[in-house]
């Protein structure tokens, strides 16, 4: 059993990256429109609130009616967006280096897979907590608190008053704008590291920014990306897209990812993701 | 070790890499796999690796299909194109973390096969700071430490000098005596009649026995 050692390996190659830096960035983005907007309405946001804004997301839109304004979530798309094009080539990359040393050594396809499987959740994990992280310095910085709970004024205005909760609780902010994100790019992001194992990376992007499109024009638990959105949430707003079958959806695809990539991977050929 | 390639074609897209290969090859040989650029002999190791599924035929390695019994075969060695290292650590420490995946040999071992390869395992330097000839050192190394009984070396004294020819040498004569199967491919053909039990010639995916002189 080597599962701990590829982990391990996976951990040390793939998970604090260079490439990481970029997070904060494209988090303080989000951070720093949310303080222009509390500044002008006059209300000091904190950590919570500045969470809430950066996964709000867009109101559902009713791609029927013409005389609706097109309108895209590109902070949003950003952010989820962002973990996705991180974690992309780092599958086929390693195979293509150290990684075949490895796999040949630790005898077994399916441990290797399953590992790639375990470095996506963690990795996603990671990024997550780095935009966390950002977002609480700028609270820290704008004169915010260090609480996750939002007050129900400050939210109706980030949320353009789309949504009828009062305050907030931490377990809510924690679940809408943390919890239901994650699980949602993590299940993105494993959908995309196994049809790469089919696909050229680059088009497994594009599939996830495609499959990120329609959740912004069709309001659906169904598909992915609408759990991503606080200003979507069923735990904000009665008509929300139900918070249980998102988590049961993202937690299905996983499964159905690590197990139809493994039956792939057995009879892949490992020639090295530049052949 | 034998392994058996039973009548192997492999097609990846429109292109035929391995053409109808039979193949027996035993422990205790070395051979040499002689051809052009791109005529197949990356992919022939690769396929004795595991590391690619023929599209029709099979691998057998001591009896045990490869791909169903198992994924790769149980002990080998290899150096197949570049050798690539994690950079940020030293020649040692990369050695020691693959080591660990097997758990068969310490770091007393590994020293001494960095000395065998003309390493110094004392050597604090990270992976990148490495000459070209350091890192094809490392990378046989990486292929020997464990006493593989199946060692596949791809042009080995890619980047060496005459010193590290000359240690290539040795390590394969040793290797052969004890018993490992060695299938090596390399541009110089001198080396390659001169260190081979048998050379085989590879051309468009197809292979030929030749005895070697």
């Amino acid at each position: 059993m080597n599962l701990p050692k590829l982990i391990s390996h996976d951990l040390r190659c793939g998970l604090l990256r260079p490439r990481c830096l970029l997070i904060p960035i494209m988090a303080a983005l989000p951070c720093w429109l949310c303080h222009k907007i509390a500044v002008t309405a006059g209300f000091n946001c904190g950590w919570g609130g500045y969470l809430m804004y950066c996964f709000m997301g867009i109101e559902p839109i009713n791609i029927l009616d013409t005389m609706e304004k097109t309108q895209l979530p590109i902070l949003w798309l950003l952010l989820i967006s962002g973990c996705l094009y991180l974690n992309l080539d780092y599958m086929l990359n390693d195979l293509s280096l150290t990684g075949q040393q490895i796999i040949v050594r630790s005898g077994n396809r399916r441990e290797w897979f399953i590992s790639k499987c375990i470095w996506n959740l963690l990795s996603c994990g990671v990024y997550f907590i780095i935009v966390s992280a950002t977002a609480a310095v700028f609270s820290l910085f704008t004169g915010g608190d260090l609480s996750l709970r939002c007050e129900g004024a400050a939210l109706n205005i980030l949320y353009r008053g789309e949504v009828d909760a009062g305050t907030v609780s931490s377990f809510t902010v924690l679940a809408v704008s943390l919890l239901l994100p994650y699980l949602t790019v993590s299940a993105l992001s494993l959908l995309q590291m196994t049809l790469c194992l089919v696909l050229k990376p680059i088009l497994c992007f594009l599939l996830s920014e495609v499959v990120l499109l329609v959740s912004v024009y069709w309001s659906s638990p169904f598909i992915l990306g609408n759990g991503a959105m606080g200003i979507r949430s069923g735990l904000l707003t009665a008509s929300g897209v139900d918070p249980l079958t998102v988590c049961g959806e993202c937690v299905a695809i996983m499964l159905l990812c690590a197990g139809l990539g493994t039956w792939e991977f057995k009879r892949s050929n490992i020639i090295g993701a530049k052949e | 070790m034998k392994i058996d390639i039973i009548n192997a074609t492999k097609t990846i897209g429109k292109a035929t890499v391995l053409k109808d290969v039979a193949l027996s090859l035993e422990g205790g040989r070395i051979y040499g796999l002689q051809g052009p650029n791109g005529s197949g002999k990356t992919m022939l190791m690769r396929l004795m690796a595991g590391l690619i599924r023929p599209t029709s035929g099979e691998v057998l390695v001591d009896g045990k299909r490869l791909g169903t019994d198992m994924d790769f075969p149980p002990s080998v060695g290899m150096l197949i194109e570049n050798p690539a290292f994690l950079p940020n650590y030293t020649g040692l420490k990369n050695l020691e973390l693959l080591a660990s995946l097997k758990n068969e040999i310490g770091t007393d071992r590994i020293r001494e096969t960095l000395t065998r390869v003309g390493l110094d395992p004392n050597d604090k330097r990270r992976v990148r700071k490495y000459s070209l000839g350091m890192k094809q050192r490392l990378g046989v190394a990486a292929a020997i430490m464990e006493s593989p009984e199946l060692l596949l070396l791809d042009e080995p004294t890619n980047a060496l000098d005459d010193k590290g020819v000359e240690c290539i040498r040795g390590i394969l004569r040793k290797e052969r005596e004890r018993g490992a199967l060695i299938v090596m491919a390399c541009h110089d053909g001198e080396l390659l009649r001169e260190c081979s039990d048998e050379i085989l010639k590879v051309q468009n995916g197809q292979v030929e026995r030749e005895d070697a002189v």
